[in-house]
Protein backbone atom coordinates (compact mmCIF):
# COMPACT_ATOMS: atom_id res chain seq x y z
CA UNK A 1 0.00 0.00 0.00
CA UNK A 2 3.05 2.24 0.10
CA UNK A 3 1.89 5.48 -1.50
CA UNK A 4 5.38 6.77 -2.04
CA UNK A 5 4.71 9.64 0.32
CA UNK A 6 6.80 10.21 3.40
CA UNK A 7 3.71 11.07 5.40
CA UNK A 8 1.87 8.04 6.77
CA UNK A 9 -0.74 9.86 8.85
CA UNK A 10 -1.80 13.46 8.57
CA UNK A 11 -4.70 15.06 10.39
CA UNK A 12 -6.10 18.49 9.60
CA UNK A 13 -8.34 20.27 12.08
CA UNK A 14 -9.69 17.01 13.45
CA UNK A 15 -12.43 17.61 15.98
CA UNK A 16 -14.48 15.14 17.99
CA UNK A 17 -17.32 16.06 20.29
CA UNK A 18 -19.09 13.79 22.77
CA UNK A 19 -22.23 15.73 23.57
CA UNK A 20 -20.91 19.08 24.72
CA UNK A 21 -17.46 17.71 25.58
CA UNK A 22 -14.75 18.56 23.10
CA UNK A 23 -12.51 15.48 23.14
CA UNK A 24 -10.43 16.62 20.15
CA UNK A 25 -10.13 20.25 19.22
CA UNK A 26 -8.78 21.08 15.79
CA UNK A 27 -6.01 18.49 15.94
CA UNK A 28 -3.38 18.63 13.21
CA UNK A 29 -0.45 16.23 13.33
CA UNK A 30 1.72 14.39 10.86
CA UNK A 31 3.50 11.08 11.23
CA UNK A 32 6.33 10.22 8.85
CA UNK A 33 7.33 6.83 7.48
CA UNK A 34 9.61 4.83 9.77
CA UNK A 35 8.98 7.02 12.79
CA UNK A 36 7.99 5.92 16.25
CA UNK A 37 5.59 8.71 17.06
CA UNK A 38 5.15 9.14 20.80
CA UNK A 39 1.73 10.57 21.54
CA UNK A 40 1.86 12.05 25.01
CA UNK A 41 -0.87 13.44 27.21
CA UNK A 42 -2.45 13.02 30.59
CA UNK A 43 -5.32 10.60 31.12
CA UNK A 44 -8.36 12.01 29.33
CA UNK A 45 -6.29 14.39 27.20
CA UNK A 46 -7.63 12.97 23.93
CA UNK A 47 -5.00 10.38 22.96
CA UNK A 48 -7.37 7.43 22.75
CA UNK A 49 -10.02 9.52 20.99
CA UNK A 50 -7.59 10.44 18.22
CA UNK A 51 -6.55 6.80 17.86
CA UNK A 52 -10.20 5.71 17.78
CA UNK A 53 -10.88 8.20 14.99
CA UNK A 54 -7.81 7.17 12.98
CA UNK A 55 -8.71 3.49 13.25
CA UNK A 56 -12.34 4.08 12.23
CA UNK A 57 -13.78 2.99 15.57
CA UNK A 58 -15.17 6.50 16.11
CA UNK A 59 -16.30 9.04 13.55
CA UNK A 60 -14.85 12.56 13.65
CA UNK A 61 -17.22 15.47 14.17
CA UNK A 62 -15.25 17.62 11.72
CA UNK A 63 -11.85 17.88 10.11
CA UNK A 64 -10.05 15.42 7.88
CA UNK A 65 -7.17 12.98 7.89
CA UNK A 66 -5.19 10.81 5.54
CA UNK A 67 -4.03 7.27 6.21
CA UNK A 68 -1.19 6.01 4.01
CA UNK A 69 -2.26 8.76 1.62
CA UNK A 70 -5.92 7.70 1.61
CA UNK A 71 -8.30 10.60 2.13
CA UNK A 72 -11.81 9.33 1.39
CA UNK A 73 -13.75 6.90 3.58
CA UNK A 74 -13.58 4.14 0.98
CA UNK A 75 -9.86 4.65 0.37
CA UNK A 76 -9.25 4.63 4.12
CA UNK A 77 -11.16 1.38 4.44
CA UNK A 78 -8.69 -0.14 1.98
CA UNK A 79 -5.73 1.56 3.69
CA UNK A 80 -6.73 0.02 7.01
CA UNK A 81 -5.88 -3.39 5.56
CA UNK A 82 -2.26 -2.25 5.91
CA UNK A 83 -2.70 -0.89 9.41
CA UNK A 84 -2.87 -2.68 12.72
CA UNK A 85 -3.90 -1.26 16.04
CA UNK A 86 -4.33 -2.12 19.66
CA UNK A 87 -6.78 0.37 21.13
CA UNK A 88 -7.14 0.65 24.91
CA UNK A 89 -6.99 -3.00 25.98
CA UNK A 90 -5.97 -5.84 23.65
CA UNK A 91 -9.14 -6.95 21.84
CA UNK A 92 -8.96 -10.71 22.34
CA UNK A 93 -11.47 -13.52 22.21
CA UNK A 94 -11.13 -14.42 25.86
CA UNK A 95 -12.65 -17.88 25.39
CA UNK A 96 -10.05 -18.84 22.80
CA UNK A 97 -6.42 -19.94 22.93
CA UNK A 98 -3.62 -17.74 21.62
CA UNK A 99 -3.50 -19.90 18.49
CA UNK A 100 -7.24 -19.50 17.82
CA UNK A 101 -7.08 -15.76 18.47
CA UNK A 102 -4.46 -15.48 15.75
CA UNK A 103 -6.61 -17.65 13.50
CA UNK A 104 -9.40 -15.09 13.78
CA UNK A 105 -6.99 -12.49 12.42
CA UNK A 106 -5.91 -14.85 9.64
CA UNK A 107 -9.58 -15.27 8.68
CA UNK A 108 -10.21 -11.50 8.83
CA UNK A 109 -7.21 -10.75 6.64
CA UNK A 110 -7.87 -13.65 4.30
CA UNK A 111 -4.47 -15.24 4.96
CA UNK A 112 -4.01 -18.98 4.44
CA UNK A 113 -0.51 -19.55 5.81
CA UNK A 114 -1.06 -21.00 9.29
CA UNK A 115 2.69 -21.09 9.94
CA UNK A 116 2.44 -17.32 10.44
CA UNK A 117 0.73 -18.02 13.76
CA UNK A 118 3.77 -19.80 15.17
CA UNK A 119 6.24 -17.24 13.86
CA UNK A 120 4.31 -14.26 15.25
CA UNK A 121 3.86 -15.88 18.64
CA UNK A 122 7.60 -16.63 18.73
CA UNK A 123 8.37 -13.06 17.69
CA UNK A 124 6.49 -11.61 20.65
CA UNK A 125 7.91 -14.13 23.11
CA UNK A 126 4.83 -16.31 23.47
CA UNK A 127 6.37 -19.58 22.25
CA UNK A 128 5.12 -21.29 25.40
CA UNK A 129 1.48 -20.94 24.43
CA UNK A 130 1.69 -21.98 20.77
CA UNK A 131 0.24 -25.42 21.45
CA UNK A 132 -1.29 -24.61 24.82
CA UNK A 133 -4.98 -25.02 25.59
CA UNK A 134 -4.80 -22.05 27.97
CA UNK A 135 -7.50 -19.49 27.15
CA UNK A 136 -6.70 -15.79 26.70
CA UNK A 137 -8.80 -14.94 29.78
CA UNK A 138 -6.24 -16.81 31.89
CA UNK A 139 -3.25 -14.89 30.48
CA UNK A 140 -1.40 -12.26 32.50
CA UNK A 141 -1.81 -8.66 31.34
CA UNK A 142 1.66 -8.74 29.80
CA UNK A 143 0.81 -11.89 27.85
CA UNK A 144 -2.45 -10.33 26.65
CA UNK A 145 -0.55 -7.26 25.43
CA UNK A 146 1.95 -9.48 23.62
CA UNK A 147 -0.83 -11.55 22.07
CA UNK A 148 -2.54 -8.34 20.93
CA UNK A 149 0.71 -7.26 19.26
CA UNK A 150 1.16 -10.71 17.65
CA UNK A 151 -2.34 -10.39 16.17
CA UNK A 152 -1.52 -6.89 14.98
CA UNK A 153 1.64 -8.07 13.25
CA UNK A 154 -0.17 -10.66 11.13
CA UNK A 155 -0.45 -9.36 7.61
CA UNK A 156 2.72 -7.27 7.88
CA UNK A 157 1.20 -3.84 8.56
CA UNK A 158 2.90 -0.65 7.44
CA UNK A 159 1.56 1.26 10.41
CA UNK A 160 1.12 -0.01 13.95
CA UNK A 161 -0.98 2.05 16.36
CA UNK A 162 -0.68 1.15 20.02
CA UNK A 163 -2.68 2.84 22.72
CA UNK A 164 -0.88 2.75 26.08
CA UNK A 165 0.74 -0.65 25.41
CA UNK A 166 2.57 -0.63 28.73
CA UNK A 167 -0.46 0.29 30.81
CA UNK A 168 -0.68 -1.89 33.90
CA UNK A 169 2.65 -3.66 33.29
CA UNK A 170 5.28 -3.99 35.99
CA UNK A 171 8.71 -2.36 35.41
CA UNK A 172 10.14 -5.58 33.99
CA UNK A 173 7.14 -5.93 31.69
CA UNK A 174 7.52 -2.32 30.56
CA UNK A 175 11.19 -2.89 29.73
CA UNK A 176 10.39 -6.08 27.79
CA UNK A 177 7.58 -4.37 25.88
CA UNK A 178 9.86 -1.44 25.01
CA UNK A 179 12.55 -3.79 23.69
CA UNK A 180 9.95 -5.71 21.70
CA UNK A 181 8.62 -2.55 20.06
CA UNK A 182 12.08 -1.24 19.21
CA UNK A 183 12.95 -4.62 17.67
CA UNK A 184 9.76 -4.64 15.61
CA UNK A 185 10.38 -1.09 14.42
CA UNK A 186 13.95 -1.90 13.40
CA UNK A 187 13.44 -5.37 11.94
CA UNK A 188 10.28 -4.59 10.01
CA UNK A 189 10.62 -0.85 9.47
CA UNK A 190 7.04 -0.37 10.67
CA UNK A 191 5.89 3.15 11.41
CA UNK A 192 4.42 3.30 14.89
CA UNK A 193 2.16 5.59 16.83
CA UNK A 194 2.38 4.85 20.53
CA UNK A 195 0.42 6.73 23.14
CA UNK A 196 1.31 7.09 26.79
CA UNK A 197 0.74 9.44 29.67
CA UNK A 198 4.34 8.93 30.80
CA UNK A 199 6.82 10.90 28.74
CA UNK A 200 9.82 9.25 30.39
CA UNK A 201 8.62 5.90 29.15
CA UNK A 202 8.22 7.03 25.56
CA UNK A 203 11.45 9.03 25.58
CA UNK A 204 13.41 5.77 25.39
CA UNK A 205 11.48 4.68 22.35
CA UNK A 206 10.00 7.48 20.25
CA UNK A 207 11.73 9.39 17.50
CA UNK A 208 9.16 12.17 17.49
CA UNK A 209 6.58 13.39 19.95
CA UNK A 210 3.16 14.95 19.84
CA UNK A 211 1.86 16.48 23.06
CA UNK A 212 -1.87 16.74 23.61
CA UNK A 213 -3.84 18.35 26.41
CA UNK A 214 -7.58 18.89 26.70
CA UNK A 215 -7.98 17.74 23.11
CA UNK A 216 -5.51 20.29 21.75
CA UNK A 217 -2.11 19.49 20.25
CA UNK A 218 0.26 21.76 22.10
CA UNK A 219 3.54 20.74 20.52
CA UNK A 220 5.14 18.39 18.02
CA UNK A 221 8.85 17.90 18.44
CA UNK A 222 11.57 15.50 17.35
CA UNK A 223 13.37 13.38 19.90
CA UNK A 224 16.67 15.26 19.32
CA UNK A 225 15.01 18.64 19.76
CA UNK A 226 13.27 17.44 22.90
CA UNK A 227 16.50 16.32 24.50
CA UNK A 228 18.17 19.57 23.50
CA UNK A 229 15.42 21.48 25.22
CA UNK A 230 15.46 19.30 28.29
CA UNK A 231 18.40 20.19 30.49
CA UNK A 232 20.18 17.89 32.86
CA UNK A 233 20.87 18.31 36.54
CA UNK A 234 24.21 17.37 38.08
CA UNK A 235 24.65 16.21 41.66
CA UNK A 236 28.22 16.26 43.00
CA UNK A 237 30.14 15.72 46.20
CA UNK A 238 33.65 17.15 46.62
CA UNK A 239 36.41 17.15 49.23
CA UNK A 240 35.74 20.89 49.76
CA UNK A 241 32.08 21.66 49.30
CA UNK A 242 32.30 25.21 50.69
CA UNK A 243 34.84 26.34 48.08
CA UNK A 244 33.15 24.31 45.32
CA UNK A 245 29.81 25.98 46.11
CA UNK A 246 31.38 29.42 45.82
CA UNK A 247 33.06 28.61 42.49
CA UNK A 248 29.95 27.01 40.99
CA UNK A 249 27.73 29.86 42.21
CA UNK A 250 29.96 32.21 40.27
CA UNK A 251 29.72 30.13 37.09
CA UNK A 252 26.08 28.95 37.31
CA UNK A 253 24.23 31.80 38.97
CA UNK A 254 20.97 30.95 40.70
CA UNK A 255 21.17 27.35 39.61
CA UNK A 256 23.26 25.93 42.43
CA UNK A 257 21.92 24.60 45.71
CA UNK A 258 23.45 22.60 48.51
CA UNK A 259 21.67 19.92 50.42
CA UNK A 260 22.75 17.04 52.69
CA UNK A 261 26.41 17.39 51.74
CA UNK A 262 25.70 17.37 47.98
CA UNK A 263 25.79 20.21 45.48
CA UNK A 264 22.97 20.32 42.96
CA UNK A 265 23.46 22.22 39.69
CA UNK A 266 20.31 22.61 37.58
CA UNK A 267 19.92 23.20 33.82
CA UNK A 268 23.33 21.95 32.78
CA UNK A 269 24.04 21.52 29.09
CA UNK A 270 27.61 20.29 29.35
CA UNK A 271 28.28 18.51 32.62
CA UNK A 272 31.98 17.90 31.93
CA UNK A 273 32.54 21.68 32.20
CA UNK A 274 31.64 21.47 35.91
CA UNK A 275 34.27 18.79 36.54
CA UNK A 276 36.91 20.73 34.60
CA UNK A 277 36.16 23.90 36.57
CA UNK A 278 36.50 22.16 39.94
CA UNK A 279 39.62 20.20 39.02
CA UNK A 280 41.21 23.43 37.79
CA UNK A 281 40.62 24.88 41.27
CA UNK A 282 42.25 21.82 42.91
CA UNK A 283 38.97 20.45 44.23
CA UNK A 284 38.54 16.70 44.04
CA UNK A 285 35.18 15.42 42.85
CA UNK A 286 34.20 12.51 45.11
CA UNK A 287 30.83 11.74 43.57
CA UNK A 288 29.25 12.79 40.28
CA UNK A 289 25.77 11.98 39.00
CA UNK A 290 23.72 13.27 36.08
CA UNK A 291 19.96 13.36 36.34
CA UNK A 292 17.61 13.78 33.38
CA UNK A 293 14.68 14.85 35.44
CA UNK A 294 13.71 17.57 33.04
CA UNK A 295 11.45 15.41 30.82
CA UNK A 296 8.48 15.40 33.12
CA UNK A 297 9.15 19.07 34.02
CA UNK A 298 9.13 19.89 30.33
CA UNK A 299 5.83 18.07 29.92
CA UNK A 300 4.24 19.75 32.95
CA UNK A 301 5.42 23.19 31.80
CA UNK A 302 4.03 22.46 28.36
CA UNK A 303 0.57 21.64 29.63
CA UNK A 304 0.56 24.72 31.80
CA UNK A 305 1.88 23.90 35.22
CA UNK A 306 0.31 22.03 38.02
CA UNK A 307 -3.30 21.80 37.01
CA UNK A 308 -4.97 18.48 37.50
CA UNK A 309 -8.09 16.70 36.21
CA UNK B 1 -18.06 -9.99 3.75
CA UNK B 2 -17.40 -13.73 3.34
CA UNK B 3 -14.41 -13.42 5.64
CA UNK B 4 -16.49 -11.64 8.26
CA UNK B 5 -19.15 -14.33 8.01
CA UNK B 6 -16.50 -17.04 8.31
CA UNK B 7 -15.10 -15.32 11.39
CA UNK B 8 -18.54 -15.20 13.02
CA UNK B 9 -19.13 -18.89 12.34
CA UNK B 10 -15.65 -19.78 13.59
CA UNK B 11 -16.13 -17.93 16.86
CA UNK B 12 -19.58 -19.46 17.35
CA UNK B 13 -18.09 -22.93 16.99
CA UNK B 14 -15.45 -22.05 19.58
CA UNK B 15 -17.97 -20.59 22.00
CA UNK B 16 -18.82 -22.82 24.93
CA UNK B 17 -22.01 -20.87 25.61
CA UNK B 18 -23.28 -21.55 22.08
CA UNK B 19 -22.52 -25.25 22.40
CA UNK B 20 -24.26 -25.44 25.81
CA UNK B 21 -27.34 -23.55 24.53
CA UNK B 22 -27.48 -25.84 21.47
CA UNK B 23 -27.32 -28.97 23.60
CA UNK B 24 -29.98 -27.64 26.01
CA UNK B 25 -32.26 -26.73 23.08
CA UNK B 26 -31.90 -30.17 21.50
CA UNK B 27 -32.37 -31.97 24.82
CA UNK B 28 -35.53 -29.92 25.38
CA UNK B 29 -36.71 -31.03 21.94
CA UNK B 30 -36.20 -34.66 22.93
CA UNK B 31 -37.91 -34.11 26.29
CA UNK B 32 -40.79 -32.21 24.71
CA UNK B 33 -41.72 -34.93 22.25
CA UNK B 34 -41.12 -37.65 24.83
CA UNK B 35 -43.37 -35.80 27.28
CA UNK B 36 -46.05 -35.42 24.61
CA UNK B 37 -45.73 -39.13 23.80
CA UNK B 38 -46.16 -40.06 27.47
CA UNK B 39 -49.31 -37.91 27.77
CA UNK B 40 -50.68 -39.26 24.53
CA UNK B 41 -49.88 -42.80 25.65
CA UNK B 42 -51.53 -42.33 29.05
CA UNK B 43 -54.70 -41.05 27.37
CA UNK B 44 -54.81 -44.20 25.29
CA UNK B 45 -55.41 -45.10 21.70
CA UNK B 46 -57.95 -42.36 21.15
CA UNK B 47 -55.72 -39.74 22.73
CA UNK B 48 -54.38 -38.20 19.59
CA UNK B 49 -57.79 -38.00 18.02
CA UNK B 50 -59.30 -36.62 21.22
CA UNK B 51 -56.83 -33.83 21.65
CA UNK B 52 -56.76 -33.04 17.98
CA UNK B 53 -53.56 -32.08 16.29
CA UNK B 54 -51.79 -30.81 19.41
CA UNK B 55 -49.64 -33.93 19.21
CA UNK B 56 -49.20 -33.82 15.47
CA UNK B 57 -45.57 -33.44 14.43
CA UNK B 58 -46.39 -30.60 12.03
CA UNK B 59 -47.83 -28.67 14.95
CA UNK B 60 -44.72 -29.17 17.08
CA UNK B 61 -42.49 -28.05 14.24
CA UNK B 62 -44.51 -24.90 13.65
CA UNK B 63 -44.70 -24.04 17.34
CA UNK B 64 -40.90 -24.17 17.65
CA UNK B 65 -40.76 -20.82 15.78
CA UNK B 66 -42.85 -19.03 18.34
CA UNK B 67 -40.94 -16.46 20.35
CA UNK B 68 -42.84 -17.67 23.39
CA UNK B 69 -41.70 -21.25 22.82
CA UNK B 70 -38.75 -22.51 24.82
CA UNK B 71 -36.34 -23.27 21.94
CA UNK B 72 -36.87 -19.86 20.38
CA UNK B 73 -36.35 -18.06 23.70
CA UNK B 74 -33.14 -20.01 24.26
CA UNK B 75 -31.89 -19.32 20.75
CA UNK B 76 -32.60 -15.61 20.94
CA UNK B 77 -30.83 -15.34 24.30
CA UNK B 78 -27.93 -17.31 22.86
CA UNK B 79 -27.78 -14.96 19.87
CA UNK B 80 -27.88 -11.86 22.08
CA UNK B 81 -25.06 -13.20 24.25
CA UNK B 82 -23.00 -14.17 21.20
CA UNK B 83 -23.42 -10.73 19.66
CA UNK B 84 -22.67 -8.98 22.95
CA UNK B 85 -19.37 -10.81 23.43
CA UNK B 86 -17.86 -8.98 20.44
CA UNK B 87 -18.65 -5.62 22.04
CA UNK B 88 -17.78 -6.78 25.55
CA UNK B 89 -14.33 -8.02 24.56
CA UNK B 90 -13.82 -5.22 22.06
CA UNK B 91 -13.08 -7.71 19.28
CA UNK B 92 -15.60 -5.96 17.02
CA UNK B 93 -13.01 -3.16 16.86
CA UNK B 94 -10.55 -5.58 15.20
CA UNK B 95 -12.93 -5.88 12.25
CA UNK B 96 -13.09 -2.09 11.73
CA UNK B 97 -9.33 -1.76 12.12
CA UNK B 98 -8.88 -4.58 9.57
CA UNK B 99 -10.66 -2.46 6.97
CA UNK B 100 -14.28 -3.59 7.09
CA UNK B 101 -17.04 -1.03 7.07
CA UNK B 102 -19.52 -0.99 9.93
CA UNK B 103 -22.29 -1.75 7.42
CA UNK B 104 -20.47 -4.92 6.35
CA UNK B 105 -20.01 -5.86 10.02
CA UNK B 106 -23.70 -5.25 10.71
CA UNK B 107 -24.85 -7.50 7.85
CA UNK B 108 -22.26 -10.18 8.63
CA UNK B 109 -23.55 -10.35 12.20
CA UNK B 110 -27.14 -10.58 10.99
CA UNK B 111 -26.40 -13.30 8.42
CA UNK B 112 -24.25 -15.26 10.87
CA UNK B 113 -27.00 -15.20 13.49
CA UNK B 114 -29.54 -16.25 10.86
CA UNK B 115 -27.39 -19.20 9.77
CA UNK B 116 -26.43 -20.28 13.30
CA UNK B 117 -29.89 -19.97 14.85
CA UNK B 118 -31.69 -21.52 11.89
CA UNK B 119 -29.26 -24.45 11.79
CA UNK B 120 -29.92 -25.20 15.45
CA UNK B 121 -33.67 -24.74 15.00
CA UNK B 122 -33.71 -26.98 11.95
CA UNK B 123 -31.78 -29.63 13.89
CA UNK B 124 -34.36 -29.30 16.67
CA UNK B 125 -37.18 -29.72 14.16
CA UNK B 126 -35.59 -32.69 12.39
CA UNK B 127 -34.95 -34.30 15.78
CA UNK B 128 -38.58 -33.73 16.72
CA UNK B 129 -39.71 -35.11 13.38
CA UNK B 130 -37.52 -38.22 13.68
CA UNK B 131 -38.49 -38.97 17.26
CA UNK B 132 -42.13 -38.27 16.43
CA UNK B 133 -42.05 -40.95 13.77
CA UNK B 134 -40.32 -43.38 16.12
CA UNK B 135 -42.96 -42.73 18.78
CA UNK B 136 -45.68 -43.31 16.20
CA UNK B 137 -47.13 -39.81 16.12
CA UNK B 138 -49.23 -38.75 13.23
CA UNK B 139 -47.61 -36.22 10.94
CA UNK B 140 -50.76 -34.13 10.94
CA UNK B 141 -50.57 -33.66 7.20
CA UNK B 142 -52.47 -36.00 4.97
CA UNK B 143 -53.93 -34.28 1.96
CA UNK B 144 -52.18 -32.22 -0.67
CA UNK B 145 -54.05 -29.17 0.62
CA UNK B 146 -52.67 -29.75 4.12
CA UNK B 147 -49.15 -30.05 2.73
CA UNK B 148 -49.66 -26.69 1.06
CA UNK B 149 -50.96 -25.13 4.26
CA UNK B 150 -48.05 -26.54 6.27
CA UNK B 151 -45.43 -25.14 3.95
CA UNK B 152 -47.23 -21.82 3.73
CA UNK B 153 -47.22 -21.58 7.51
CA UNK B 154 -43.61 -22.72 7.59
CA UNK B 155 -42.66 -20.04 5.07
CA UNK B 156 -44.56 -17.37 7.00
CA UNK B 157 -42.90 -18.48 10.22
CA UNK B 158 -39.56 -18.28 8.46
CA UNK B 159 -40.30 -14.70 7.42
CA UNK B 160 -41.14 -13.82 11.03
CA UNK B 161 -38.04 -15.68 12.23
CA UNK B 162 -35.89 -13.51 9.93
CA UNK B 163 -37.54 -10.40 11.39
CA UNK B 164 -36.82 -11.61 14.93
CA UNK B 165 -33.15 -12.15 14.08
CA UNK B 166 -32.99 -8.73 12.38
CA UNK B 167 -34.58 -7.13 15.46
CA UNK B 168 -32.17 -8.98 17.77
CA UNK B 169 -29.18 -7.85 15.66
CA UNK B 170 -30.45 -4.26 15.60
CA UNK B 171 -30.97 -3.99 19.35
CA UNK B 172 -27.77 -5.87 20.24
CA UNK B 173 -25.50 -3.81 18.00
CA UNK B 174 -27.14 -0.48 18.77
CA UNK B 175 -26.95 -0.92 22.53
CA UNK B 176 -23.67 -2.85 22.68
CA UNK B 177 -24.60 -4.26 26.06
CA UNK B 178 -26.50 -7.30 27.22
CA UNK B 179 -29.29 -6.04 29.46
CA UNK B 180 -31.16 -3.95 26.88
CA UNK B 181 -31.28 -6.71 24.22
CA UNK B 182 -32.39 -9.40 26.67
CA UNK B 183 -35.12 -7.09 27.94
CA UNK B 184 -36.24 -5.64 24.62
CA UNK B 185 -35.87 -8.73 22.46
CA UNK B 186 -36.88 -11.51 24.82
CA UNK B 187 -38.72 -10.41 27.94
CA UNK B 188 -40.78 -7.50 26.61
CA UNK B 189 -42.22 -9.24 23.50
CA UNK B 190 -43.19 -12.32 25.49
CA UNK B 191 -44.71 -10.20 28.25
CA UNK B 192 -46.59 -7.94 25.86
CA UNK B 193 -47.56 -10.93 23.71
CA UNK B 194 -49.01 -12.74 26.71
CA UNK B 195 -51.03 -9.68 27.74
CA UNK B 196 -52.28 -9.02 24.21
CA UNK B 197 -53.32 -12.63 23.75
CA UNK B 198 -55.66 -12.20 26.66
CA UNK B 199 -56.67 -8.58 26.25
CA UNK B 200 -57.29 -8.50 22.47
CA UNK B 201 -59.83 -11.35 22.39
CA UNK B 202 -61.66 -9.83 25.35
CA UNK B 203 -61.79 -6.43 23.67
CA UNK B 204 -62.97 -8.06 20.46
CA UNK B 205 -65.65 -10.10 22.17
CA UNK B 206 -66.93 -7.03 24.00
CA UNK B 207 -66.91 -4.97 20.79
CA UNK B 208 -67.90 -7.49 18.19
CA UNK B 209 -69.20 -4.79 15.85
CA UNK B 210 -65.69 -3.35 15.51
CA UNK B 211 -63.83 -6.65 15.69
CA UNK B 212 -62.35 -6.42 12.23
CA UNK B 213 -60.86 -2.95 12.85
CA UNK B 214 -59.45 -3.90 16.25
CA UNK B 215 -57.85 -7.05 14.95
CA UNK B 216 -56.62 -5.25 11.84
CA UNK B 217 -54.88 -2.71 14.02
CA UNK B 218 -53.27 -5.28 16.25
CA UNK B 219 -52.04 -7.36 13.34
CA UNK B 220 -49.56 -4.61 12.59
CA UNK B 221 -48.79 -3.83 16.20
CA UNK B 222 -47.95 -7.42 17.02
CA UNK B 223 -45.23 -7.90 14.51
CA UNK B 224 -44.18 -11.09 16.23
CA UNK B 225 -47.42 -12.69 15.08
CA UNK B 226 -45.69 -16.00 15.39
CA UNK B 227 -47.37 -16.49 18.73
CA UNK B 228 -50.61 -16.81 16.81
CA UNK B 229 -49.23 -18.44 13.69
CA UNK B 230 -47.65 -21.22 15.65
CA UNK B 231 -50.96 -22.39 17.02
CA UNK B 232 -52.02 -25.10 14.67
CA UNK B 233 -55.78 -24.52 14.49
CA UNK B 234 -56.49 -21.88 11.90
CA UNK B 235 -59.66 -20.69 13.50
CA UNK B 236 -58.56 -19.28 16.82
CA UNK B 237 -55.55 -17.16 16.04
CA UNK B 238 -55.02 -14.48 18.66
CA UNK B 239 -57.85 -15.97 20.68
CA UNK B 240 -56.08 -18.80 22.44
CA UNK B 241 -57.86 -19.33 25.73
CA UNK B 242 -60.79 -16.96 25.89
CA UNK B 243 -61.48 -16.61 22.17
CA UNK B 244 -61.49 -20.29 21.38
CA UNK B 245 -63.77 -21.06 24.32
CA UNK B 246 -66.20 -18.43 23.10
CA UNK B 247 -66.02 -19.93 19.62
CA UNK B 248 -64.83 -16.66 18.12
CA UNK B 249 -63.00 -16.65 14.82
CA UNK B 250 -60.96 -13.50 14.62
CA UNK B 251 -58.94 -13.85 11.51
CA UNK B 252 -57.92 -16.67 9.31
CA UNK B 253 -54.23 -17.16 8.64
CA UNK B 254 -55.01 -19.21 5.56
CA UNK B 255 -56.41 -16.21 3.70
CA UNK B 256 -54.36 -14.42 1.08
CA UNK B 257 -55.01 -11.12 2.82
CA UNK B 258 -53.41 -12.31 6.04
CA UNK B 259 -50.46 -13.81 4.22
CA UNK B 260 -49.81 -10.64 2.26
CA UNK B 261 -50.17 -8.47 5.35
CA UNK B 262 -47.76 -10.68 7.28
CA UNK B 263 -45.21 -10.62 4.47
CA UNK B 264 -45.67 -6.88 3.98
CA UNK B 265 -45.36 -6.07 7.67
CA UNK B 266 -42.27 -8.19 8.03
CA UNK B 267 -40.63 -6.84 4.89
CA UNK B 268 -41.19 -3.35 6.23
CA UNK B 269 -39.77 -4.25 9.61
CA UNK B 270 -36.77 -5.95 8.02
CA UNK B 271 -36.23 -2.82 5.97
CA UNK B 272 -36.15 -0.78 9.16
CA UNK B 273 -33.99 -3.16 11.18
CA UNK B 274 -31.51 -3.87 8.39
CA UNK B 275 -31.56 -0.66 6.35
CA UNK B 276 -31.94 1.94 9.03
CA UNK B 277 -30.10 -0.24 11.57
CA UNK B 278 -26.98 -0.61 9.42
CA UNK B 279 -27.03 3.12 8.59
CA UNK B 280 -27.28 4.13 12.26
CA UNK B 281 -24.63 1.59 13.20
CA UNK B 282 -22.25 2.98 10.59
CA UNK B 283 -22.57 6.41 12.21
CA UNK B 284 -22.16 5.05 15.71
CA UNK B 285 -18.91 4.97 17.64
CA UNK B 286 -17.95 1.51 18.81
CA UNK B 287 -17.25 0.91 22.48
Amino acid sequence: MSNGSDIVVETKGLTKKYGTTLALNNVSISVHRGEIYGFVGRNGAGKTTLIRVLTGIANPTSGSFTLLGAATKNEQKEARKHIAAMVETPALYMNMTAHDNLRTTLILKGLKDESLIRSRLEEVGLSDVIASSKKAKDFSLGMKQRLGIAMALLGDPELLILDEPTNGLDPEGIREMRELLVNINKSRNITMIISSHILGELSKLATRFGFIDKGVIINEISSDDLFNKVSKSVIIKTDDNVRALAILNGAYQNRVTSENGSIHVADVNNSSEIVKLLVKSDINVVQFREQENGLEDYFINLIGGNHHD
Amino acid sequence: MTKLLKLQLFRALKDKGTIVFTIITLVLGILSITFNFLISDSIGQGGATLIGDLFAISSLINSSYSLSSTPMVLLIIMGVVLLYKESGWGTIRNQVVAGYSKIQIYFANFLAMLIILFTILLTYQLLTLGLGFIFGFELGIETAAEVGIFFRKYALNLVIFITEVAFMTFISLMFQNIIAPVFLVVILPIFVGAILQTVVPLVVILNQDNAAQIIGGFEYVIWYQNTSLSISGFTYELTSGVGSLMGATLYDTSTLGFILKTIGTNLGLNGIFLGLGSYLFSRKDLK
